[in-house]
């Protein structure tokens, strides 16, 4: 028995083709027609053989692979007598695939353009969540300025972009301050900051990405518009729990000119950190804990341990000073109202020479005796031009107003001048009240002042205090006034005004003011402070650093008041800041500011745990030899030594490592650096009706 | 089928470049620039050409380099892409729509073209070794002839022999089993118990027939062993094809989307391509 089946030859074998649309209806039976069905899905089988006439006569045509010329032959009209019936020709296994192909397709887009305009909207395009805290962003256009325009647009976007900017706008519409230059920094800052860290040491190379980033060439891509895209670090749709400010280290050095791989492999040294600036309160720790401390008369008083004064803020990142109460006055407190400040003071002046001369002086009181002009006071009288004129003159020709027998005419012009100047001012004051201070004080300063800003400086001073001051100084100074405003002359008088006298057992007003104010000893006004936080002290070096612009003046008043000898010596502990502009006095020592993002974080409160028996000095090393004091001689904040020794980068990176506690640059460092104000919400005060 | 130096050289070749497009993707990531529309125009760019084999089996005539070099290509080219493709996704699992159902389609493709190219490899051999080459389309014609040679043969027993045996046996045990391709899994999983099962039957039966029954048996048996050939070549084959119903629909439902997903990153990235 011949169980060959499969035959190749020609005669045998019909020829196939499964690149073909369609199959006979009757290859499952096993009976497919040898005509098979046309391109089109239709049967196109009619008969076995096309007879061909030839000489009028009709012969068989059917193939040998069909069986050869069948015995029967043509019927007589020509056609075939073994007809085939019709079928519904089968798709081919090759058309079958190419439908569902083709229904695989049409499903997905159709199924994509339903969600689309259904239920899920614009969502079904979303590459994912956004994360929690942009949840609530209501739609794509939210972000994507390309969004609003349609689907249709989006196409035309894929070419032609354009909308980056637009899209940054977005971001920042919510996250002010934070777009453009990288850590909101000029360039030149930055271009500073990259030369200080190569100074500091830095290694060369970085993590291996970081490395082919360079070695391709690739550089930070600047956003269209200038700066740095938000997205290029913050990537969204990684769903609700993705964090997108976590960012690689690999992405931090991607700007970074110097490339290192880790904290203790190649970071810089931390050169001042964290000792930037000269401490604001002047605290020699060196000499407060080798010296002051263990003398036998304060060690009483002296603190235990550092967290006495020192103690974390509610972030637990700055340890804040715990204040003059807890820190200083046990020791300080007792010597800082102890001396009053002068605020003006008549000059003593040799009276017996100006009532021969007949000086156009009017009267002054023969027993004065000040030498030296009082800073306040001449504030108040640099206004006046014949003040400061004369002023000059007695300081040039070295002036003994005790001795004027031989003064010239011009010397005694001046010395005229020099007394009308103080009676004008009590007379001003009297007259005008605090607007005469006010104008005065300005036009000293050059800078305007307020009438509360002078309210502050007279520190609550009452007009019957001046009043008092014209009774005692000056009793006839309104007729005086009066004829020299007229230009009559007004000539020394020979016998002073009779100055009522105060009941001896009256108590002296030194000893009233005692607690703080104002009193008058001797032709002299004094102020009194009223102990460590006086606002008299305050405002008028606020005034002196800070508001007035006026060099010479703002210099004559800080010797005044603003040296650690001063009357309160508050400058020698509260350090002034001035370099350009408006200077400041440091009321406080640092104090913490949840808005003001720097550079470098550091959570004390979380290391506390790791640090062993050496505690703060684990980080914090007294260096005896430092010139803590040095750092104080002037205004500069930045020049400085500290009391401490440069902190080692070793510290840190013993425990920061990747295994242990982490490495990631982002655990100290922060981008976005500057002051950001928690968001507020602005909401229209409206009344139910 | 075994792993030759070719196939590992080929292998190795396809993952060193995957390799290569994995340090580029760190060093644009590095760089903070976007990896994701490097990689993915190169996985939409390596998916088109991959997707040409289909195409070129259609244009046989064409001077294409020959389709079993398409074929090499197409499956180093699709491990390549498969590193690829893990690389764009930053190995993670996307959970957008789109992204979502892109990556399912795509790890059905991988599967099924990684199952594809084991039974192309690993049936054919098979093939060869049993039964006489059949072409797959004509496998029913010749499964209608046996099932007619059978037929014949039990009509022709009772008239040779006097006695329906055979044909009882035939109409009882084979007529059902040579109507239409039997026994599926158990020639896919090489497990022969129904040859096995036909071979005792036959044997048992020919203790009690005459020798011209015998004879009559035997050419039986031979067509029923060409039945059981006939459909182990059709599960083989049918395989064969059957793989690609799922990995090329896949595919084009895949680049579908992939246009989507391409307009969609670049409209919305809001730079221009």
């Amino acid at each position: 028995m011949n169980l060959k089946l499969q035959r190749f030859d020609y005669r045998s074998s019909p020829y196939e083709r499964p690149n073909q649309e369609w199959v006979c209806g009757r290859l499952a039976e096993g009976k497919p027609c040898l005509v098979g069905p046309g391109g089109n899905g239709v049967c196109r089988a009619q008969a076995e053989c096309r007879p061909l006439n030839k000489d009028g006569r009709w012969f068989c045509t059917r193939s040998d692979a069909a069986g050869g010329k069948c015995s029967q032959g043509p019927l007589p009209d020509g056609s075939c007598c073994n007809p085939i019936p019709k079928c519904s020709p089968q798709p081919s296994i090759r058309r079958k695939r190419g439908m569902l192909s083709r229904y695989a397709v049409a499903v997905v887009v159709g199924l994509l353009l339903v969600l689309a305009g259904g239920m899920t909207g614009e969502a079904v395009f979303s590459p994912g969540p956004l994360s929690a805290a942009h949840s609530e962003l209501g739609g794509c256009a939210s972000c994507h300025t390309a969004s609003g325009k349609g689907m249709v647009s989006w196409a035309h976007s894929m070419f032609a972009g354009g909308s980056e900017a637009a899209d940054v706008q977005n971001c920042l519409s919510c996250h002010q301050n934070r777009g453009g230059n990288a850590h909101n920094q000029t360039s030149a800052f930055l271009a500073a900051a990259s030369e200080d860290a190569k100074a500091r040491g830095i290694g060369d190379g970085g993590p291996l990405m970081t490395k082919v980033s360079a070695t391709l060439g690739l550089t930070v891509r600047e956003a269209e518009g200038g700066g740095i895209a938000c997205r290029t670090c913050h990537q969204e749709h990684g769903g609700h729990q993705n964090d997108i400010t976590l960012m690689a280290n690999a992405e931090c050095q991607a700007c970074h000119t110097g490339k290192f791989n880790a904290l203790g492999d190649g970071h810089p040294e931390f050169g001042d950190y964290p000792y930037q600036r000269r401490t604001r309160i002047r605290f020699d720790h060196q000499a407060h804990i080798g010296k002051y401390f263990v003398d036998p008369t304060n060690v009483d008083k002296a603190p235990g341990t550092c967290r006495t004064c020192h103690t974390p803020d509610t972030q637990g990142k700055l340890m804040v000073f715990a204040g003059f109460d807890t820190g200083c006055a046990s020791c300080h407190e007792p010597f800082i109202a102890d001396k009053p400040l002068p605020i003006l003071r008549l000059p003593g002046m040799d009276v017996d020479s100006l009532i021969d001369m007949e000086a156009n002086t009017g009267e002054w009181p023969v027993d004065a005796e000040g030498e030296e002009f009082q800073a306040i006071g001449d504030a108040l009288m640099r206004s006046d031009e014949g003040y400061v004129a004369a002023r000059a003159y007695i300081e040039e020709e070295d002036l003994d107003l005790f001795d004027l027998s031989e003064i010239d005419e011009e010397g005694r012009k001046h010395v005229e001048n020099l007394i009308w100047a103080y009676k004008s001012l009590i007379y001003d004051i009297l007259t005008t009240g605090p607007e005469a201070i006010q104008e005065r004080l300005s036009a000293a300063a050059d800078a305007e002042l307020d009438k509360k800003q002078v309210a502050a400086l007279l520190a609550n001073m009452h007009l019957d205090g001046i009043a008092m001051l014209q009774q005692r100084w000056f009793p006839r100074l309104f007729e005086e006034m009066a004829a020299h405003q007229d230009g009559e002359a007004v000539p020394m008088p020979e016998d002073e005004a009779e100055i009522p006298e105060l009941p001896d057992d009256m108590l002296d007003e030194a000893s009233w003011a005692a607690g703080g104010g104002w009193y008058e000893d001797y032709y002299t006004l004094y102020y009194k402070l009223t102990g460590h936080s006086d606002l008299f002290m305050r405002d008028w070096l606020r005034f002196a650093i800070g508001t007035s612009k006026n060099d010479e003046l703002s210099a004559s008043l800080m010797e005044a008041i603003g040296t650690a000898k001063s009357p309160g010596g508050c400058v020698g502990c509260h350090s002034v800041d001035k370099t350009d502009g408006p200077g400041v006095v440091n009321w406080k020592a640092r104090q913490p500011n949840p808005s003001v993002v720097g550079f470098t974080d550091f959570f004390h409160s979380k290391h506390f745990a790791l640090i062993g028996d050496k505690g703060c000095s684990t980080c914090h090393t007294l260096d005896p030899q430092a010139d803590y004091a040095s750092g104080f001689a002037d205004y500069d904040s930045s020049t400085f030594t500290s009391n401490f020794s440069p902190l080692k980068q070793e510290v840190c990176a013993d425990c920061h490592t990747a295994e242990v506690a982490g490495n990631e640059c982002t655990m100290c460092h922060n981008y976005h650096v500057g002051e950001f104000p928690p968001a507020a919400v602005d909401t229209k005060l409206t009344a139910n009706q | 089928m075994t792993l030759t130096r070719k196939h590992v050289g080929r292998f190795g070749i396809a993952v060193l470049a995957a390799a290569a497009i994995y340090l580029m993707h760190g060093g644009m990531d590095a760089a903070l620039r976007e990896p994701a529309f490097v990689t993915g125009w190169i996985l939409l760019g390596t998916m088109l050409v991959l997707a040409l084999l289909n195409t070129r089996k259609k244009l046989p005539f064409l001077p294409l380099a020959k389709v079993r070099n398409w074929v090499k290509l197409h499956v180093y080219l699709g491990w390549f892409v498969v590193g690829v493709f893990f690389i764009h996704i930053d190995f993670k699992i996307p959970n957008g729509w789109i992204e979502t159902t892109m990556a399912v389609l795509f790890v059905v493709v991988a599967l099924s073209g990684v199952v594809g190219a084991f039974l192309s490899k690993s049936l054919p051999p098979r093939l060869t070794r049993r039964g006489e080459e059949v072409i797959f389309e004509r496998i029913p014609v010749f499964m209608t002839q046996l099932r007619e040679a059978a037929d014949d043969l039990a009509v022709y027993s009772v008239e040779q022999t006097s006695s329906t045996s055979i044909a009882d046996f035939y109409t009882d045990r084979l007529r059902e089993w040579f109507m239409r391709p039997r026994d599926y899994f158990e020639h896919m999983l090489e497990l022969g118990g129904r040859r096995f099962a036909l071979k005792q039957e036959f044997d048992s039966m020919e203790r009690y027939l005459n020798d011209t029954e015998k004879e009559v048996l035997g050419e039986l048996r031979a067509l029923t062993e060409k039945k059981s050939d006939l459909d182990y070549h059709y599960a083989l084959q049918r395989t064969l094809k059957g793989w690609l119903f799922i990995h090329i629909p896949a595919t084009y439902a895949l680049l579908a989307l992939a246009v989507v997903h391409v307009i969609l990153v670049h409209a919305f990235s809001g730079v221009s391509m």
